[in-house]
């Protein structure tokens, strides 16, 4: 068990800094929706479908900023959480030592009532472990969603473009550009998932 | 963990030691534990590496409730790096440890025990019926630094002074003073930093009635040989080590 929490601890460090990355990248993606936006506001009726677009870029944008936001903090949740659990069983681990060396000792019932007791912290910890791994995957997930969505927009708007005349080659350049974004933000998070399946 | 009782007349004092598990590359260390009606006490407990072994030894003499009280010297692993560990055992245990390394010493992991700090000039604890004096012995080595002197068994906790470097094995007391010195004298000129400091502990000791001077690595000084100790260190030249 202890090298395993050894595992997650570093897993989870790595991932903290992964979705750090993720949210940097996502804060130039909120400024190149604010740039679409003001694009299409120029290119007036003519790109009045993308209006449309240019918003939800921007509402999918921020909540990406957001969850990124709260990913790193359960991630290092979890990195402290390990530590805990780390420290935990290397006291168990030590208190089975101390009880085969004790099998003699007037007192050797208290190693075995404070193993008990650690038994039961440990239980508890274990299942806040779990729950905040499920909560670790959920909010990968989400981002992965939001991520697509980014890109099925991405692929319309180019689409879209094609009627805007003369903004059409910087509507695509944008739309290229937020794409791009988007998959750099996926390989972190698609990283970050497989160090966390490695770690379990 | 191999134990030894020094004193036995009314209250006790066990040293703990020679471990023979212990990983050949740490040095060896001297535990106390002075035991007092229901309540107990550990002087400078050890290393992580030293849990197991010294929580086997002490439960032989002591139930864990009895244990209220960990005393830290200073702040070295070999004193001290087991807190984390103690802390998960007995939660409602007090630490007594200079003031100094609180903040240091809470690295080992402290989420349980009490830290009670020593102010520079020493303190007293009451454990059971009796009262230990902490006296103040700041740069012996380190710059916060306590021993623990019992008056009514008259032995002196002296910490790393009068610390040995011994072969694995070596016996629990001093029996020729002049064959010792060897295996001292490096460690005090290199580890102790200020003869000023040094002079002015040995003239506090010296006031002090003292039948056994107890340090936490090599042997006891007995007798005549805890003056004659004092008077090896008194003429030693320490802080010997140059840059150059
Ligand atoms: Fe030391
Ligand atoms: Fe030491």
């Amino acid at each position: 068990m202890t090298e395993n929490h050894a595992v997650q601890t570093v897993a989870a460090a790595r991932i903290a800094s992964e979705l750090h990355q993720a949210q940097q990248i996502a804060r130039q993606l909120a400024i190149s929706s604010k740039n679409a936006r003001a694009i299409v506001l120029r290119a007036g009726s003519k790109a009045a479908g993308l209006a449309v677009i240019a918003n939800f870029y921007d509402e999918l944008a921020n909540k990406t900023i957001i969850l990124a936001q709260s990913i790193n903090h359960t991630a290092i949740n979890i990195s402290a959480h390990s530590v805990n659990e780390w420290r935990n069983s290397t006291t168990l681990d030590q208190l089975a030592k101390a009880s085969k060396l004790a099998a003699d000792a007037k007192f050797k019932g208290d190693i075995d009532e404070n193993v008990k007791r650690i038994k039961i912290e440990k239980k508890n910890l274990d299942a806040r472990f779990t729950r905040l791994m499920n909560e670790l995957y959920a909010k990968l997930d989400e981002i992965q969603q939001h991520m697509r969505a980014i890109d099925v927009i991405a692929v319309t708007s180019k689409l879209e473009a094609v009627q805007t005349g003369e903004f059409r080659g910087h509507l695509v350049e944008m739309a290229d550009g937020i794409q791009t974004m988007a998959n750099r933000i996926k390989e972190h998070v698609t990283h970050s998932i497989s160090l966390l399946d490695s770690a379990r | 963990m191999q134990t030894t009782t020094l004193y036995s007349e009314g209250h006790r004092w066990l040293m703990f030691g020679r471990d023979n598990s212990k990983p050949e590359k740490i040095i060896d260390t001297n535990q106390y534990m002075i035991i007092s009606d229901k309540e107990s006490i550990l002087l400078d407990p050890g290393g992580t590496e030293l849990f197991a072994p010294m929580l086997a030894a002490v439960l032989k003499h002591v139930s864990i409730e009895e244990i209220k009280y960990l005393f830290a010297s200073h702040q070295d692993p070999d004193i001290i790096s087991s807190l984390g560990l103690w802390d998960q055992v007995l939660p409602k245990a007090k630490i007594y440890c200079p003031w100094l390394w609180e903040g240091f010493v809470r690295h080992f992991g402290m989420n349980n025990i009490e830290y009670k700090a020593i102010k520079d000039t020493g303190d007293s604890i009451h454990v059971g019926n009796i009262d230990l004096q902490l006296i103040p012995a700041h740069y012996l080595h380190s710059s916060g630094n306590f021993h623990v002197y019992d008056p009514v068994a008259k032995i002196y906790f002296s910490g790393d002074v009068g610390a040995a470097l011994e072969t694995p094995g070596a016996p629990f007391f001093v029996e020729d003073f002049n064959s010792h010195i060897e295996k001292m004298q490096l460690f005090h000129q290199r580890w102790m930093p200020s003869n000023k400091a040094k002079n002015d502990w040995i003239k506090r000791v010296r006031s002090l009635d003292i039948k056994m001077l107890a340090p936490q690595h090599g042997r006891i000084f007995r007798g005549k040989d805890v003056q004659l100790f004092l008077d090896w260190f008194e003429s030693l030249n320490v802080g010997i080590a140059s840059n150059s």
